[in-house]
């Protein structure tokens, strides 16, 4: 054997050891429930890392959180799906605490991204709005997330330019072409489109026909459509800027912009207004469980939930209502969502996403 | 050198020879081999791989079939090379004539002039990205602009969010390097070819196409190694001013692997732009040498 | 000017003036037009690369909140607000530090492996410099994916760690071919005269290869930490909840919220990296002052391309 030729041998073991360590998998997170903090009342140290949407962790709603807890390091991050942060969970972006949404966190339960938690530990959980819903929990009943926002979906429109608004069917007004958006969500955009054109009977769960049916509607008329905004916030400044004056989207999002002095009006269409429900819960791989827990608890506190009908969203705990300046108090009502189309994962969700990737790629 | 006539010294200087390169260059070797090519066959080794919420185990080829057969993909990657190459031939456009008026024309100014192509590269590409999109908005500068001085009366809403947009900023992101390779080939050039060109009759349209360019096609064929494979798999500007028309691959793999969470189909579409990429870089190559050769 | 320029044009303008005198004012205002389009080819490329950042950086003493006309009148809050944002603060500590350790463990590999690669001969060194220099073909973006993809399948959680150690893999190449150009440009012969002469291999790298390479270190130096700095596609795909600079601003357009503070943020980024590269110009002009200056310098900038 030749001298020369050891590093390559070397060179070739290194490569296979690396092939086998790329072919095992990750260490599974932990699943067990995670155990409450012996000293609840004490404020939180260390490090929080909170992976959210942008619009659930406003430094408003974070203010009094981070004053009576002053020695923690928040650390935010933002995703615009739970698609989205399952994938970036999985791939080894760790989080202490991950915002699920019913109608889409399917992709971060079936990797087990996230532990049961422990409702004692979180002061009224029980009179949280959805609190007792099985979406909550996971089939051996454990709680999975506290339910932290809910919110109406309609239209949004700018009341200096549009008025008369009554339907989905606006949104493909031509006076409004080039004007008009949707948000970039793949539920809302085929189900509110469906409605607005009358395909379908369920928006939440259309076939496969009347998903292609929606899609080639889409197609046709893109347009339409100035952009299709992948956030909250992104859609608020189109309407900043002037460059959408109509489009789908909650109340959370037309009262920010109102906020930011945009003419902004939420419209409930007469097709029926879509609701969501979010809440937030720890990851399997979270570190800091006592200020995670901390934070849960804030969320569900009533000073939080006022903040969060203040901002446009239904105020999940009845002890918030009474902080809730009266204007708003009926939209922050829990009960002003009974009417509403739940969003639910469809049974063809993959159709919907892939329908909506061919009309956002066009 | 001295020659090795004892065998003794001969099996030292040997023993010798391989411990210095050894030293030299164990570190940077290891760390290539176990971040460069060690997620390279990671990314490999995935993108034969069944996903895993498929139910399936086992290797497959179907990530890689999934991304071609996809009708979509491949009209995502037919914008792509439309917006890629439009970008090139446009620095190429601006790039030499640069390069001519610095080897040639710029006297004094030739080094305060390179300094600045060096800055452009320096400064962030976000920051630039940001910076066009200040511009080319509905309510941006040039926008406004145009409509205080009363050329247009209502915006022109294809500036931003649009293929044009995503042009722009990609025609104006690597123009350091399209420029550098073209100006290192003309400095390189005997500039009396050009006073022979013309006593011989020659026009300077005559002179630029069968001397100039000719002699420095070969760092043309750098500058487009250089530049265009980046602005093939980009995928910043796409996503920050592209809107709804401007998508190209870069974001496929972005959404593959970062949206959808779909690790193999988003290895597999990497694997394809890399291959796509090596393919290219290996034809620069040959045409920078084969010309090379020539002159 | 260099020494070739100056020595080609000396031939023609020996014998121009005789010639020039007969010309006529229409063929001398044709005469100019060549300098006419030089000078406005130079001021458009000057536009196009420098001027939106310039109005970024002018409107970003702008008093209002939209980043648009009319000019509102100035102020210094921007400024003000990007200072007490602790996420930028924190993005543009991030960043630097990446960048300072990228740049001194790039230096450090990058000479050693230029060393090993142009001085030395040993079995598998062609091999090795193909791994070297392939690592610069291959797109950022496929680097970041597969960074994701290994960390992720070896169970590495994602953190400024792996973002520094993947920009130190796609940085260091550059050293290595920045300071292997400088190396194959000067003779071995001097260093085995220094050593025949006497020289200890440590006299020999301290007073006849440091000052031959020092020009090169300080390029690679710059442009190490440029790439680190700059570095978005292996940073966002390989980073944790710390983000980078260009991550930052990059989370913030993609939200497309267009606040005036990253305008100030970015401004003065801009200026630093300003100063940065023109420190750095007066550094390698000391540097190279007994071998031609300018020369020497333009010779780096074009020497790995060729």
């Amino acid at each position: 054997m030749t001298v020369g030729s050891r590093p390559m041998i070397l060179a070739v073991a290194l490569l296979a050891v690396l092939a086998l360590a790329a072919g095992c998998g990750r260490d599974e997170g932990e699943t067990a429930v995670a155990p409450a903090p012996k000293d609840p009342s004490a404020p939180a140290t260390g490090t929080l890392r909170f992976f959210a949407y942008g619009d659930t962790m406003t430094d408003e709603m974070l203010a009094p959180f981070l004053k009576a807890n002053p020695d923690l390091d928040l650390q935010k991050a933002s995703f615009n799906s739970n698609k989205a942060a399952a994938a970036k969970l999985a791939g080894g972006f760790e989080a202490d605490v991950v915002e699920l949404c019913t109608d889409e966190m399917e992709p971060i339960l079936i990797r087990n991204l996230i532990r049961p938690l422990d409702p004692k530990a979180v002061k009224g959980f029980d009179e949280l709005a959805f609190s007792d819903s099985d979406d909550v929990r996971d089939e051996a009943g454990h709680v999975l997330f506290v339910p932290a926002s809910a919110g109406p979906h309609g239209l949004i429109v700018n009341t200096d330019q549009v008025s008369g608004v009554d339907s989905y069917a606006d949104l493909f007004d031509p006076q409004y072409a080039g004007n008009a958006a949707l948000e970039s969500s793949p539920l809302t955009a085929i189900g509110v489109t469906s409605m607005g054109i009358g395909v379908g009977d369920d928006p939440m769960d259309l076939s496969p026909p009347e998903i292609d049916e929606v899609k080639q509607y889409l197609l046709d008329h893109r347009d339409q459509f100035r952009d299709f905004p992948e956030s909250d916030a992104s859609m608020a400044n189109l309407f900043k800027s002037g460059e959408a004056v109509i489009a789908d989207g909650g109340r959370g999002t037309t009262e920010a912009m109102i906020r930011d002095g945009v003419p902004a009006e939420w419209v409930a269409p007469k097709e029926g207004v879509l609701s969501w429900v979010c809440g937030l819960a720890i990851t399997s791989s979270a570190e800091n469980l006592d200020a995670a827990y901390k934070l849960l608890n804030y969320y569900a506190s009533p000073e939080a939930q006022a903040i969060s009908g203040e901002q446009g969203f239904v105020a999940m705990t009845p002890k918030a209502l009474p902080l809730i300046p009266p204007e708003l108090r009926q939209g922050a009502d829990p009960s002003s969502l009974e009417t509403a189309i739940p969003e639910t994962q469809p049974s063809a969700s993959d159709l919907y996403d892939r329908a909506w990737q061919e009309v956002a790629a066009g | 050198m001295e020659a090795a006539s004892l065998p003794v010294r001969h099996q030292r200087r040997r023993g010798r020879s391989l411990l210095r390169p050894l030293a030299f260059m164990a570190a940077p070797t290891a760390l290539l081999l176990i971040l460069f090519l060690g997620p390279m066959i990671a990314m490999l080794v995935i993108s034969l791989q069944h996903g895993v919420l498929s139910g399936d185990s086992g290797f497959t080829l179907s990530n890689f079939t999934d991304v071609i057969g996809d009708p979509l993909y491949r009209d995502v990657a037919w914008t792509t090379v439309q917006i890629a190459t439009i970008a090139m031939l446009i620095q190429l456009c601006i790039a030499v004539p640069i390069a001519y008026v610095l080897a040639y024309k710029a006297g004094r100014f030739e080094v305060p002039l390179l300094l600045f192509l060096v800055l452009a590269d320096e400064l962030n590409p976000m920051v630039r990205i940001y910076a066009w999109r200040m511009l080319l908005g509905r309510e941006g500068l040039i926008n406004e602009g145009l409509q205080r001085i009363g050329l247009i009366d209502a915006p022109i809403d294809a500036l931003l969010f649009s293929k044009f947009a995503v042009i722009v900023v990609l025609s104006t992101s690597y123009l350091t390097y399209t420029v550098i390779p073209i100006y290192a080939a003309m400095k390189a050039v005997d500039k009396n070819l050009f006073e022979a060109a013309r006593d011989l009759g020659a026009g300077w349209w005559t002179t630029t196409r069968r001397v100039l360019l000719p002699l420095i096609a070969p760092g043309i064929f750098v500058s487009l190694l250089l530049v265009y494979i980046p602005l093939f798999t980009d995928f910043a500007s796409p996503t920050l001013v592209g809107g709804t028309s401007g998508y190209m691959l870069g974001q496929v793999v972005n959404d593959l692997v970062l949206e959808t969470g779909d690790l193999n189909g988003g290895a597999a579409m990497s694997l394809l732009m890399l291959f796509a990429s090596g393919i290219f870089a290996i034809i620069a190559y040959k045409l920078a040498k084969i010309r090379q050769l020539e002159t | 000017m260099s020494g070739a320029t100056a020595a080609a044009g000396r031939v023609p303008t020996a014998e121009q003036p005789p010639v020039a005198h007969r010309r006529s004012l229409g063929s001398r205002i044709r005469r100019r037009v060549p300098g006419i389009a030089s000078v406005l080819m130079i001021a458009f490329a000057m536009l196009i690369m420098f001027g939106p950042v310039l109005m970024l950086a002018l409107f970003s003493f702008n008093d209002s909140s939209i980043i648009s006309l009319p000019w509102e009148g100035f102020t210094t809050r921007w400024y003000d607000e990007a200072w007490s944002t602790p996420e930028a603060r924190d993005a543009i500590l991030n960043s630097l530090v990446v960048a300072a350790v990228v740049t001194a463990g790039s230096l450090t590999l990058g000479t050693l492996a230029a060393w090993g690669l142009t001085r030395l001969r040993f079995p598998g060194r062609g091999p090795l410099a193909g791994l070297h220099g392939s690592v610069l073909v291959v797109p950022w973006l496929i680097i970041g994916v597969a960074g994701l993809i290994f960390f992720s399948e070896s169970g590495v959680s994602l953190s400024l760690t792996t973002v520094a150690l993947m920009q130190l893999v796609v940085t260091f190449p550059l050293v290595v071919a920045i300071i292997s150009a400088g190396l194959v440009r000067f003779s071995r012969s001097v260093e085995e005269a220094a050593i025949d002469l006497g020289a200890s291999q440590g006299q020999m790298l301290r007073y006849v290869v440091l000052p031959q390479i020092a020009p090169s270190l300080a390029a690679a130096a710059i442009f190490a930490f440029a790439w680190s700095f700059n570095n978005f596609e292996v940073s966002f795909f390989t980073g944790g909840f710390e983000q980078t600079f260009p991550v930052w601003v990059f989370s913030i357009l993609r939200q497309s919220e267009n606040l005036p503070m990253v305008n100030a943020v970015s401004t003065v980024i801009a200026l630093a990296q300003v100063i940065v590269v023109f420190a750095g110009w007066r550094l390698m002009k000391r540097l190279t002052r007994d071998r031609g200056g300018d020369k020497a310098l333009t010779e780096l900038l074009t020497g790995g391309t060729r």
